[in-house]
């Protein structure tokens, strides 16, 4: 088994966290909202042999310190422009993004903006996914309200019926362990995301990939993000049956097949 | 079956008293109560104590929230057809919860076991 190795950076001041794994070109994946990298650990073996995969925990996730005042990223941009710091540091000028959900949505703007980006894979990516209310982000600090407890069904309505053991417990794991500040920040950048005006500018060759029992995250969704990406050379779609709303959690194995059938044909 | 009718209600406030995991983590709730609307129809309910009781008449005095909906939605979470996340959410859901949101939240357990419940009950009446 492929060794995954942890570190700090310094991005902004602040001491950031991530594991990396593996040897060849650089990957940089990002985690779900709410939560941190070690999603990413059953991709990250399965890839160790051709592809060197850096995941950070975003501010405030994980083992990442909170940006000051102990505050989380809040806006899709503003994550973005963190990456790009980190990955400046970390990996260098050239690199293939990926995440899922809103890591997802953020490969695919990052795809847009930053030309050190040569690929995206988008899991549950897409470029318009206005789901939650105001009142529903404002509550989730609240000191009256456990996301623990409020989370957890509507967070495992979301695994999908083929997600391994490890992979439903890990999902679960997330919730009992939220940092409601962190999973608040994140799902506002998610639920104000609106680049649909970017994705004619992605120019590399992305990658949707749908895991096809989220209802978060609809398949409806998807297509439409796939049909503004028109100035990309390479996009393929590809259907997760069985997988829901964390594909790389859910099935590490089949998202490192499927990233691999795709590298080879964007010749990455 | 039709879930419009005080007759589903009855069956499933008797099921959710038979429901040892929706009772547990409905005792932990405080007192609430709530209304089902659907389409022009209205159930009043509440959790006390880990049990699920309809309340009498149309006294909106004391319900905390109501969900509301077309018949069509509900029946896809009553039966499970659907998660009732998706069909209260925002942009895919066609139901919508109004009133006090902390006694939503606080409830949202609970109700997520009955939903639950209500499938296993419709089930067993189709199969029946």
């Amino acid at each position: 088994m492929a060794e995954i190795v942890g570190r700090y950076v310094e991005v902004r001041g602040r001491q950031a966290y991530y594991e990396a794994c593996g040897e060849g070109p650089a990957i940089v994946a990002i985690h779900t909202a709410g939560r941190e990298g070690r999603q990413w650990h059953g991709v990250m073996q399965a890839l160790a042999g051709r592809y060197h995969m850096f995941v950070p925990d975003l501010p405030g996730h994980g083992k990442s310190w909170p940006l000051a005042g102990n505050a989380c990223l809040q806006d899709a941009h503003e994550i973005a422009q963190w990456l790009r710091e980190f990955a400046a540091v970390v990996v260098g000028d050239s690199f293939i993004i990926t995440g899922c959900s809103l890591g997802g949505n953020l490969s695919l703007l990052l795809a847009a903006v930053a030309p050190e980006v040569r690929a995206a894979v988008a899991l549950q990516g897409c470029d318009h996914t206005p789901t939650f209310t105001e009142t529903a982000l404002d509550l989730m600090t609240h000191p009256q309200v456990s996301l623990m407890h409020a989370n957890m069904d509507f967070s495992m309505s979301l695994v999908g019926s083929e997600a391994t053991p490890e992979g439903r417990a890990f999902s679960e794991w997330g919730v009992l362990s939220i940092i409601p500040v962190a999973q608040q920040g994140d799902l506002r950048a998610y639920g104000r995301c609106d680049i649909r005006p970017l994705m004619d500018k992605v120019k590399v060759p992305v990658l949707l990939a749908h895991g096809s029992e989220d209802w978060l995250a609809s398949r409806e969704m998807v297509e439409a993000t796939r049909g503004r990406l028109v100035n990309a050379p390479l996009v393929r779609m590809v259907p997760l049956p069985g997988l829901g709303h964390f594909p790389h959690l859910e099935a590490p194995g089949r998202v490192a097949d499927m990233m691999l059938t795709f590298f080879d044909e964007a010749g990455l | 079956m039709d879930i419009s009718g005080s007759g589903f209600w009855d069956l499933l406030v008797a099921a959710a008293a038979d429901d040892a995991d929706l009772c547990g983590k409905a005792a932990h709730a405080r007192a609430c109560a709530f209304a089902v609307r659907i389409d022009d129809a209205q159930h009043l309910l509440e959790f006390h104590r880990g049990v699920l009781a309809r309340l009498e008449g149309k006294d909106l005095t004391g319900i905390r929230f109501s969900i509301s909906g077309p018949r069509s939605e509900w029946e896809k979470v009553i039966t499970g057809a659907i998660p009732y996340a998706r069909a209260i959410n925002v942009f895919h859901g066609r139901l919508r919860v109004e009133g006090d949101a902390l006694s939503v939240l606080w409830m949202t357990p609970a109700l997520w076991q009955l939903w639950r419940v209500s499938a296993r009950l419709v089930g067993g009446i189709g199969h029946g």
